[in-house]
């Protein structure tokens, strides 16, 4: 079996924020290939990767774009002013290095008038923030960086005590992950439905992606892969049955969408016969690609199977790899059943 | 063109109320164009014949509604109070001169004297639920001979030039995009464009979803106002675009990421043609593209604006010479884009 | 059946938000003997179909939803209590209601929401709101009761039934919006076997409360060329202000008017309103009329919208009210809407 670390490894060494998903997609596309009957990629740069099959027509997203950072100013130090790309909180930035998509690397830090100890969470933004690169003067450093450009948290990828994963971008690529784990596990099994893997783009950004490959695809069935936060930690402010380690959530419910009940039953069936266990997720914040497929054209039954993570969208977010193998066993087994709805 | 932009600054219309807009643009582009027609929500579609055929569809468009308020409802001593149509600092509203209802009487919004108030009052901004547009009515009998709840209410703001090639006027933000549009429509162009007057921007880019759909570009260009806050009391790097640099690019916004691929090339070509232009430093706002690049199967997108100061008000500052660059700038799109 | 007991039963079905397939069966019921052909497609929605017989006949979508607010188990504590999320609740009313859960097979549960007794309360702690993720749904068994019958993610919603009122006020949950499928089931019955001149669609939709999922699904497949969204408007209460968003109560159906109820759209109502002598009311729409229509005017390739309230006091509570009076005048101007439209605006 594909090894998890490794995977993730590759996967963040490419993966650049929403709208530059070029790389990562090159580097996924290569991977997949051997595992389906046709790779292509569409007019948003989605990868969809394609297994005949009879029955209904399934789509499985998992986002492959991060959230970032893209640079619109460089000052007369040298000191570049960005904004940011997906949803993020300013005050965890501090102290966070990070790299341009040139390699170029830096550390985010934050202005001395931007009084933190004062200041409620709100109050300290991204306009608050700049990257220093190291550079002495505006020249110097417009040779290195550009306006435009892209930059991601620079941090390691490595498996800590209990065989939890550490890593950035645990969402989505942890799930992008178990989705060619899945694929793998399913090169040679006769397919019973037809199977749409899509590695989607610009989900930080609003779901683009997946909104516009649902239309085009037009599927009959989804199951998307994204992360859930979990209960389990004291960074937590409201209370949450999830932990890492005890299994792959069955969505019932984020701030997107409330997966319809048949979807839920679908894959906690797979997950009862087949010994996998798995945990219920009912979120009040956060969105993901299964609102897209579910509203797209006359309405599509959708569910969603989340890998439970601490820290989510911070520089360094933690999974337990027992949850990720779990969650590609989950989706591979619940594809495999016949859909009667 | 100025004329142009005139006219249309001078005609009314909001997100749901944009017919008199719309009714003289398609006077203004009927005879230029091959195909014309509006859609159910008001949106109006002109496609034009160019010397060549493109392989990309390509649709140009901007908005026709600005900025307003409904009547919402009308007090016993014949006082309108309004809700608002779009997003409006209630701060630029007291003093205002308004025209409303379909027969546009006049109207002024303000508060009592400052005799009357005390310093801590005067702290404290106006909120728009406390407002309302006097129209010299003494009764709401009076009142309902001329305005109804439901009836839309502008900004009463003329047309006018000053300071160093600079116009003032409401709804600059977008009728100068309409403008630019009309003026290429009645030239030559290269290759074959659909353009769109889409309605409903300022309440959530609701036009341009069904612009979208009907269409289905392979790329969109949308021609707009945006913010600039090059102000003295704003430090440079929080400006989002200045006055004088030429028309602005958009890298991205709330809504939508700008594709790099369509971009450069332009950009580079523009350099060339010695063409004026600035990128906008701010991730703020949203335009037409929004909805545009993610209706159906999606498609690139390009946002070019004019630098506006003070928009969303009845104020809006133009300075002519970047509204001059961001015109050559679209006519350069529009030719170089059926090469990509 | 008479009008009040149907109106009655649907209203104390169950359908929360996402679950609407109880309630659904109870609404295609009652809409099958005024339409041609009844379903109930794979999202819950109820559509009915009534074709006019003539050719190249506009479509007409009269939509109201089905869905009602309602809660989901987040939790089971290890004493059997259970904690829950809310969708579109206000919390200020929560402390000590009598709520049902609703679990996948079987009967509902009943539990009350905890309260803390006011000698155990401290001083000032009777002016704070309780937020949800604090409250706890006591059902009254220990643990190992709960988890045989109870599961995490299951449904909650509240479980009185309705209650008359003063004249012709009846209060509930759920009116929001079922009154208002009511208020078409008495458009069609006043229409009988007329004339008409557009095809109509009925859709009694799932999902309103949570972003209009459900109609917009509909729009897609039938395509409507127009389309009436029929929902519940605030009417005036003794704590309302004047710049509230409020219309009289007993004052008949409110006409909207602005970019998501098209004004040529909304004139044209208020004419037939005025020709039939029919009480009505206009407020004005400035962007998101908050009901399907904002959802349903942009579906591919657009449809012209309408948005026409019924006024309702206490909306998102339990005790929901209404003045029948108003139902019957909202489903009069349907039907003498739909009786005077040929199709074009």
């Amino acid at each position: 079996m594909l090894n998890v670390l490794e995977l993730q490894k590759k996967l963040v060494a490419a993966a650049l924020p929403s709208g530059f998903e070029h790389k990562v997609a090159d580097v996924i596309s290569e991977i997949v290939k051997p595992y389906v009957d046709e790779v292509y990629v569409d007019a948003l740069g989605n990868v969809i990767a394609h297994k005949k099959g009879p029955g209904k027509k399934i789509m499985m997203p998992a986002h492959m774009d991060t959230i970032g950072f893209m640079a619109t100013y460089i000052d007369d130090k040298g000191f570049i002013r960005v904004t940011n790309i997906g949803g993020i909180s300013a005050v965890n930035m501090v102290a966070t290095p990070v790299r341009f998509e040139n390699g170029v690397k830096g550390i985010m830090q934050i202005e001395g008038k931007a009084d933190l100890a004062s200041a409620a969470r709100n109050a300290v933004a991204m306009s608050n923030m700049f990257i220093d690169i190291g550079a002495k003067s505006k020249e110097e450093a417009e040779k290195l960086v550009d306006i435009g450009m892209v930059a991601v948290f620079d941090t390691e990828t490595k498996v800590i005590f209990n065989d939890h994963l550490v890593s950035p971008y645990c969402d989505d690529l942890i799930c992008c992950v178990s989705l060619i784990l899945a694929m793998e596990q399913l090169k040679d099994v006769e397919p019973v439905n037809d199977l749409y893997y899509v590695f989607s783009t610009q989900e930080e950004v609003g779901l683009r992606g997946a909104i516009t490959s649902a239309y085009h695809i037009d599927p009959d069935f989804g199951i998307a892969l994204d992360v859930c936060p979990v209960g389990d930690t004291p960074a937590i402010s409201v209370p949450m049955v999830v932990a890492l380690g005890k299994g792959p959530t069955v969505k019932i419910k984020d701030a997107s969408v409330i997966c319809h009940p048949k979807a839920v039953e679908f894959l906690r069936k797979a997950a009862k016969a087949n010994d996998i266990p798995y945990q219920n997720e009912l979120l009040l914040a956060g969105g993901t690609d299964t609102a897209a497929i579910q509203k797209t054209r006359g309405g599509v039954i959708a569910g969603c199977i989340s890998v439970p993570t601490r820290y989510i969208h911070s520089p360094q977010e933690m999974v337990a790899i027992s949850d990720v193998e779990n969650a590609a066993k989950l989706l591979a087994a619940a594809v495999c059943q016949e859909i009667d709805f | 063109m100025k004329e142009l932009l005139k006219k249309l600054t001078d005609l009314d219309g909001l997100a749901g109320y944009e017919d008199e807009v719309r009714e003289f643009i398609e006077n203004e582009i009927k005879d230029h164009v091959d195909e014309m027609f509006t859609d159910p929500m008001g949106n109006l579609y002109a496609f034009k014949k160019g010397a060549k055929r493109r392989e990309k569809k390509l649709l140009v468009s901007a908005h026709m509604d600005e900025v307003g308020f409904l009547v919402h409802s009308i007090t016993e001593d014949g006082m309108l109070k309004l809700s608002q149509v779009g997003g409006i600092d209630p701060r630029v509203l007291v003093g205002r001169r308004m025209k409303a209802g379909h027969k546009k009487v006049n109207g002024i919004i303000s508060i009592k004297a400052i005799h009357l108030t005390t310093p801590e009052e005067r702290k404290v901004a106006p909120q728009l639920a406390s407002l309302y547009v006097d129209i010299g009515s003494s009764s709401k009998k009076q009142t309902e001979e001329y305005v109804r709840v439901g009836d839309p209410v502008y900004f009463n703001s003329d047309f006018i030039e000053f300071g160093d090639n600079r116009i003032k006027a409401k709804a600059i933000d977008d009728r100068l995009g309409c403008a630019m549009m009309i003026e290429i429509i009645k030239g030559d162009i290269e290759y074959d464009t659909w353009f769109g007057f889409s309605v409903q921007e300022e309440i959530g880019i609701r036009g341009a979803r069904v612009l979208g759909n009907r269409v289905n570009p392979d790329i969109s260009l949308v021609l707009e106002g945006t913010t600039a806050a090059d102000l003295p009391n704003v430090a440079v790097h929080a400006q989002a675009c200045a006055q004088g640099k030429g028309g602005v690019i958009s890298l991205i916004d709330g809504k939508t990421v700008y594709d790099r691929e369509i971009r450069e090339p332009i950009l580079k070509k523009a350099d060339e043609e010695g063409i004026k232009w600035q990128y906008k430093t701010a991730g703020t706002g949203a335009n037409d593209n929004g909805a545009i690049h993610i209706a159906k199967d999606g498609c690139m997108a390009f946002g070019l604006s004019a630098p506006l100061r003070y928009i969303h008000s009845a104020a809006n500052v133009l300075y002519w010479p970047d509204a001059e660059e961001m015109l050559k700038m679209a006519k350069l799109f529009i030719k170089e884009s059926g090469a990509l | 059946m008479t009008f009040q007991e149907k109106l009655k039963k649907l209203v104390n079905a169950y359908g929360v938000s996402g679950d609407e397939f109880r309630v659904a069966e109870i609404a295609a019921e009652i809409l099958k003997p005024y339409v041609d052909k009844v379903e109930i497609d794979k999202l819950g929605n109820v559509v009915g179909y009534k074709s006019c017989g003539k050719p190249n006949a506009k479509k007409l979508m009269l939509d109201a939803h089905l869905d009602q607010i309602g809660f989901l188990v987040t939790d089971i504590t290890k004493e059997g209590f259970l904690r829950f999320m809310a969708m579109g609740v206000d919390p200020r009313m929560l402390l000590g209601s009598e709520l049902n859960v609703i679990p996948k097979n079987g009967e509902p549960i009943y539990g009350v929401v905890c309260s803390t007794p006011p000698h155990l309360q401290k001083p000032g702690d009777n002016k704070k709101s309780v937020p949800i993720d604090q409250m706890l749904l006591d059902v009254g068994m220990p643990y190992e009761m709960v988890i045989e019958k109870i599961e995490v993610g299951d449904y909650i919603a509240f479980a009185n039934d309705a209650l008359d009122l003063l004249g012709d006020c009846i209060s509930s949950k759920s009116m929001d919006d079922r009154a208002c499928f009511m208020t078409i089931i008495h458009a069609l019955e006043l229409l009988g076997d007329t004339e008409i001149d557009c095809d109509l669609i009925i859709v009694g939709s799932t999902k309103e409360e949570v972003g209009g999922h459900g109609a917009m699904a509909r729009a897609y497949i039938d395509k409507p060329d127009y389309a009436i969204a029929i929902d519940v408007g605030h009417a005036k209460t003794a704590d309302s202000t004047p710049m509230d968003r409020t219309q009289d109560f007993g004052g008949g159906p409110i006409i909207g008017f602005g970019a998501n109820s098209i004004p040529k759209f909304a004139r044209r109502a208020v004419e037939v309103a005025r020709a039939k002598e029919i009480p009505y009311q206009i407020e004005a729409i400035p962007a998101a009329s908050g009901t399907n229509a904002w959802a349903i005017q942009i579906v591919e390739d657009g449809v012209s919208t309408l948005v026409i309230s019924l006024p309702l006091r206490y909306m998102h509570s339990p005790v929901e009210m209404l003045t029948l009076s108003d139902v019957y005048n909202v489903g009069k101007l349907l039907c003498e809407f739909i009786k005077s439209f040929d199709g074009q605006l």
